[in-house]
C-alpha cells in the first residue's frame, strides 16, 4: 500500500468520525504512514498508462524514502501539538497537506507529483483561512494564488515535454529545454527563492498555531526534494541559494512578529538546501538531505514553542512580550533546543547538517557561496539563538503585560519534547541520520576540532556583539515591506487600468435593467409612444462611450496571438 | 549587566584562544580558513554588519513603524 493511503484515507473518513477518535486518527496515520515507509523496498509500483502516458504512483528510492520518513515523524509531531483543536475542517487540511506532501516525494512522474502538488496547495491555503481573521483570510488569498500560478507553470512545463514526446517520468529535468524553465520557475516559487518568496512570510504567521507548525513542514521542503531530483548539480542554485540565506537573515532582523521572524529563517535555511543542489557534489547533496530532515524537525520545534507563546498569550509581537521565563521555563528550554540546533551549535542536529552543505561548497570552491552561508549562519544565531528568546522571554515584560501566562497544555509539551529528543539524538549521533542519506557510503566527520571551534568562536563572539547592541536591536511595533512591492504595485496599475470591479458591472447592469423596465412600462401603458419615449431615453452621442479606447482592442489582439503562439508552440 | 558583560566576554576570549590553538584548519579551502580563529571576525564583525545594515540602513527605507 501506497504510505500516503493510510493519511489521505483518514482525512477523508475524518468527518464521520467523533473528536476523540479524529485526534486519535489524526496522530495515528501518519505514524501507520511511517511504518509503511521505513519498511517499503526499493523500486516503482501501482504504474498505470494514462493518455497514453505511464503514470506511477509509488517510487520508493533512498531519495524518496527519507524525505517520506522525515515527513510521516514530522506530521505525527504536529498533530499531537495540534490535539487541542476541535474544527475538522482544521483535521481534514492537515492530513490533506501531508498526504499530498509524501504523495510528492513519493511520485514516479511529473503529472502525480503535480496532482498531489495542488491538494497540499489548497490544504495548505485552508489552514492559513481557518484562523479566520481578516489577515489571515486576505494572506490566504494572496497565498492561494501564488500557489496556483506556480501549480500553472508546473503544468505548463509538464505540457511542454508532452508535446516534446520527452515523456514525463521524473527524474533529471536540468536538460530538458523551456519545459524544465518553466518547472524549475515553479519550484523556485515553492521553495520560496527571492524575489519570489513574500508569499510565506506573509502567509505561515497568519496560520493557525498548530497549522503554521504544518506549513514550516512540507511546502519549502517537497520543493526541496524536487530540486534535487530534477536539477541537482545547476550552477544558478548556488548564487539564488547563497543569497536567499543572507536575504532572510536580514528580514528576520527587522522582524518583531515571531512567527515571521522565523518564516524568513525558512527562507534562509532553504537557501543552504538549493545551494547544496546547486554544487551538486555528492557531499553537498547528502548534506541538502540532511539539512532538510534536521530543518523540520528543528524547525517544527521552534514553531511549536512560540505558537505555544502565541496560544498562552495570545501575542505574536515580541515588542508586547518579555519576561516570560518566570511562566514559560519549559517552553523556553524546548525552544532553545531548537535555536541551538538551527544556529549549528554542536551537539545540535543543524550542526551535522549544515556543515555537510558548507563542506561540499568549499571542497568544489565556491569561495562566495561559503562566505555568505557562514554569515547566514551568524545571522541565524542572532536573530533564532539570541534575539528572540531574550525579548520573548528575558527581557523585562512590555507594560502592558498582565502576566497571565503559563506552560502550554501537556500534548504540546510531549511534541516539543520529541522533536527535541530527535534534535539532540541527531546532533549527538549523526551516524543515525548519515544512514539513511542517498548517497552511500557517507565519510564525513562533523566533530573535527576546527568544525567544533569555528561555530563556538561564531556563537561566543555573537552573543557578546548582541549584548552590545540589544538596545539597537530592540523591536518595534510595525510591518516591513518586502520585494513583492515590485510586483504588486504594478499589478495594482494593472488592474485600474485593465479590469472593471464587480462593483461598477453590477451598477451598469442595475442601470440598464431599470432603463429597460421603464421603457417597458411606458410602451405597456401607450404603445404609440414608443419611438418618442426611446428617442427620449437615448443618450446623447459621446465619442468617447461609443469608441472604446485603443488599449482593450491591442489587448485583445495581443491576447489572442500570445495563445496562438503558445499553441502552436505546444504542438510542435 | 556589567556582569554579563564580563561573563560574555571571558567566554569570547577563552573560546578565542582555544580556537586559535586548536582550532585551526589542517586543509583550508578558501584563503580566510587559514586565519587563526577566523570565526571570532565572522561571530563579532558579522553580527556588527548584519544588525547596522538591517536596522540603519534596511530599516528607515522598507519599515513601516
Amino acid at each position: 500500500m501506497p504510505p500516503f493511503v493510510p493519511i489521505l484515507g483518514a482525512a477523508i473518513a475524518l468527518p464521520l468520525l467523533p473528536l476523540n477518535l479524529r485526534r486519535l486518527v489524526c496522530v495515528g496515520a501518519p505514524l501507520l504512514a511511517l511504518g509503511l515507509v521505513v519498511n517499503a523496498g526499493d523500486g516503482s509500483a501501482y504504474t498505470r498508462e494514462f493518455l497514453g502516458q505511464s503514470i506511477t504512483l509509488l517510487r520508493v528510492d533512498p531519495l524518496s524514502r527519507i524525505f517520506a520518513m522525515v515527513f510521516a515523524l514530522a506530521a505525527t509531531a504536529a498533530n499531537l501539538y495540534g490535539w487541542h483543536r476541535t474544527r475538522t475542517a482544521e483535521q481534514v487540511a492537515a492530513l490533506l497537506y501531508a498526504g499530498g506532501g509524501m504523495a510528492v516525494v513519493l511520485a514516479g512522474d511529473l503529472l502525480t507529483a503535480l496532482v498531489a502538488w495542488e491538494v497540499m496547495a489548497v490544504a495548505s491555503a485552508v489552514l492559513v483561512f481557518d484562523r479566520r481573521s481578516a489577515r489571515a483570510v486576505a494572506a490566504g488569498q494572496r497565498y492561494l494564488l501564488v500557489h496556483l500560478a506556480a501549480g500553472s507553470l508546473f503544468l505548463l512545463g509538464v505540457v511542454g515535454l508532452l508535446s516534446g514526446g520527452q515523456g514525463i517520468e521524473f527524474g533529471a529535468l536540468a536538460d530538458l529545454g523551456w519545459p524544465a524553465w518553466a518547472i524549475l520557475a515553479s519550484l523556485c516559487i515553492n521553495a520560496a527563492v527571492p524575489p519570489l518568496h513574500a508569499w510565506l512570510p506573509d502567509a505561515y504567521p497568519e496560520s493557525t498555531v498548530s497549522g503554521s507548525v504544518f506549513l514550516s513542514t512540507f511546502t519549502t521542503k517537497a520543493a526541496v526534494y524536487c530540486l534535487a531530483r530534477g536539477f541537482a548539480g545547476s550552477d544558478v542554485l548556488i548564487p539564488l541559494g547563497a543569497v536567499m540565506a543572507v536575504y532572510g537573515v536580514v528580514f528576520a532582523t527587522l522582524e518583531d512578529n515571531m512567527r515571521r521572524l522565523l518564516s524568513y529563517h525558512i527562507v534562509s535555511q532553504v537557501g543552504y538546501m538549493v545551494c547544496g543542489i546547486g554544487v551538486g557534489s555528492a557531499l553537498a547533496l547528502n548534506g541538502t538531505v540532511a539539512h532538510a530532515v534536521c530543518h523540520i524537525l528543528y524547525k517544527a520545534l521552534l514553531f511549536m514553542a512560540v505558537g505555544a507563546v502565541v496560544y498562552r498569550s495570545q501575542r505574536e509581537r515580541l515588542s508586547e512580550l518579555g519576561g516570560l521565563y518566570r511562566s514559560m521555563p519549559l517552553t523556553l528550554g524546548l525552544y532553545m533546543v531548537g535555536a541551538l540546533s538551527i544556529s549549528g551549535a554542536p551537539l545540535f542536529n543543524g550542526f551535522v547538517s549544515k556543515s555537510l552543505v558548507v563542506s561540499g561548497a568549499a571542497l568544489e570552491h565556491h569561495g562566495a557561496a561559503v562566505f555568505l552561508l557562514t554569515l547566514a549562519s551568524v545571522g541565524t544565531f542572532l536573530s533564532v539563538g539570541l534575539k528572540l528568546p531574550y525579548f520573548a522571554w528575558a527581557a523585562q515584560a512590555a507594560e502592558n503585560d498582565t502576566g497571565e501566562t503559563s506552560e502550554p497544555p501537556p500534548h504540546m509539551l510531549m511534541a516539543m519534547g520529541l522533536l527535541a529528543a530527535l534534535c539532540v539524538f541527531i546532533g549527538v549521533r549523526p551516524g543515525a541520520l548519515y544512514a539513511w542519506l542517498p548517497w552511500q557510503p557517507v565519510s564525513y566527520d562533523a566533530f573535527t576540532s576546527y568544525h567544533v571551534f569555528e561555530m563556538l568562536l561564531i556563537m561566543a563572539t555573537g552573543a557578546l556583539a548582541f549584548w552590545q547592541l540589544r538596545g539597537l536591536l530592540t523591536p518595534h511595533r510595525g510591518e516591513t515591506l518586502d520585494l513583492d512591492q515590485l510586483y504588486r504595485r504594478p499589478s495594482n496599475w494593472l488592474a485600474d487600468r485593465f479590469s472593471v470591479s464587480l462593483d461598477e458591472l453590477a451598477d451598469r447592469l442595475a442601470a440598464r435593467f431599470a432603463r429597460l423596465r421603464d421603457a417597458t412600462v411606458r410602451w405597456v401603458r401607450d404603445p404609440t409612444r414608443l419611438p418618442d419615449a426611446a428617442e427620449a431615453e437615448r443618450p446623447a452621442f459621446d465619442e468617447n462611450r461609443a469608441r472604446p479606447p485603443v488599449a482593450t482592442p491591442i489587448t485583445w489582439i495581443l491576447t489572442t496571438i500570445t495563445i496562438l503562439v503558445a499553441l502552436l508552440l505546444l504542438d510542435r | 549587566m556589567k556582569d554579563v558583560s564580563r561573563i560574555l566576554w571571558t567566554v569570547a576570549a577563552i573560546v578565542v584562544v582555544g580556537g586559535a590553538i586548536f582550532g585551526r584548519n589542517p586543509h583550508p579551502h578558501v584563503w580566510w580558513e587559514a586565519i587563526p580563529a577566523y570565526g571570532a571576525i565572522f561571530g563579532y564583525a558579522g553580527t556588527y554588519a548584519l544588525a547596522l545594515f538591517a536596522k540603519k540602513l534596511l530599516a528607515p527605507r522598507i519599515r513601516r513603524e
